[in-house]
């Protein structure tokens, strides 16, 4: 038996009478063979003292935890099956009625009858009025949700100081700020002005 | 009574359908040799705790992939492990200097002439952790299922997703490496160049 048979025939054959010869007349083969066992006996120890490592008991707690969360949500879901659909369907439907809205809105930009005088195509519009927006429509205050008033909103007719307007961040000609301007005041249930309506 | 075990496959439908006692001996069955493998593989106990939370939680959850038809739990388990691990070794490539720092330390083993008694020793098995732990990951993982959690061959071979006899010749060359490395402390390379099996054989 040569050496390369010799490592050939590991480990199937370990009591093989013709490898156990072999180990005994190449000097060589054997130092490695008792290196090799030394080596298996070593991982074999290894193994047997790594036995006692496992987790922290708190990855037990926390598993635990998951589990019961998980059968909770699981049995609740089975008590209300309509909540699973409920759950597939409704950011499918928001996405729908927000992308109708959307396109409703876009190409009818004046059906709400609402302009927000921070709008690019507004803040350009005639530079030569005092106001830059001086009709009767509703003008939503910038902070404002630019929602149309609600019924439930106080009208307020008052003359409103331009610099009031200038505070209320309507865009206000600099050179006009003095003076009055009749209008609305839409006032919101807990009193803040949600917008003005320009008479004048 | 019955003192034999609740197959595995049983008790994950039972932990399916809420029971926590199944997934209590679940976990108490399978999260040792899970943890072992992360802590072997990775070198950090923190990591392998990490690992081994992840591993149970995909368990629990409803879309888990577990399919009793295609193989063991235990080989499930493992397979999710070891994704994790390889995911966190090839993010974190600083980790391939290990082995460059391991061979500093084994150069300062023991005190004996020959390593393979030190292997015997307390602190020999300490190198010896630490050589598997800079063994290259595809060697480290063989060495680490079939030998010190002695997952069968064909068991690893589907975990590996490799013949058989890849796994078998990876072994080979992961302990002529083991070997080499536990022995080049004292040994100039040359030399283990002539006896390193792994050669004779390929």
């Amino acid at each position: 038996m040569t050496c390369h048979e010799f490592w050939d025939r590991m480990p199937e054959l370990e009591r093989d009478p013709v490898r156990l010869e072999h180990e005994h007349q190449c000097s060589s083969c054997a130092a490695l063979l008792a290196d090799q066992r030394a080596l298996a006996a070593g991982l074999r120890r290894l193994a047997r003292e790594s036995r006692c490592q496992s987790p922290p008991v708190a990855i037990e707690a926390k598993l635990l935890e998951a589990f019961r969360r998980q059968t909770a949500a699981r049995a609740g879901s089975l008590a209300r099956p309509w909540a699973t659909g409920w759950r597939m369907w409704a950011p499918a439907t928001a996405l729908a009625i927000a992308l109708g809205v959307y396109l409703v809105g876009g190409y009818r930009p004046s059906a709400t009858g609402m302009r927000d005088l921070t709008t690019p195509s507004v803040r350009s519009e005639s530079a030569n009025h005092d106001l830059l927006a001086l009709d009767s429509d509703f003008i939503a205050a910038p902070y404002a949700s630019g929602a149309v008033p609600a019924e439930d909103t106080d009208w307020v007719r008052l003359e409103v100081p331009r610099s009031a307007l200038i505070a209320l961040g309507l865009p206000v000609a600099v050179d006009a700020g003095s003076g009055r301007v009749e209008a609305e005041i839409a006032l919101s249930a807990n009193g803040v002005v949600q917008g003005v309506r320009l008479l004048q | 009574m019955n003192s034999t075990p609740e197959p595995d496959e049983n008790l994950v439908v039972a932990l399916r359908s809420g029971k926590e006692e199944a997934f209590v001996a679940l976990y108490g069955r399978r999260r040792g040799a899970i943890y072992r493998f992360s802590l072997h593989m990775t070198g950090s106990a923190t990591l392998a705790e990490d690992i081994t939370q992840e591993v149970f939680l995909t368990l629990i959850r409803d879309r888990c992939g577990y399919d009793p038809q295609r193989g063991t739990l235990a080989g499930y388990l493992f397979g999710i492990a070891r994704k994790l691990v390889l995911r966190h070794l090839s993010r974190n490539r600083a980790f391939g200097d290990a082995e460059a720092k391991d061979r500093k330390t084994l150069a300062n083993f023991g005190a004996s002439a020959d390593p393979m008694v030190d292997l015997m020793r307390q602190e020999g098995i300490e190198e010896l952790r630490r050589a598997v732990l800079a063994l290259p990951k595809r060697y480290r993982e063989v060495v680490v299922l079939c030998d010190l959690e002695e997952v069968d061959y064909l068991e690893a071979a589907r975990l590996l997703n490799c013949p058989i006899g890849t796994v078998r010749s990876r072994l080979h060359r992961a302990r002529a490496l083991l070997l080499e490395k536990l022995r080049h402390r004292i040994e100039p390379p040359s030399r283990l160049k002539v006896l390193d099996p792994a050669r004779s054989l390929i």
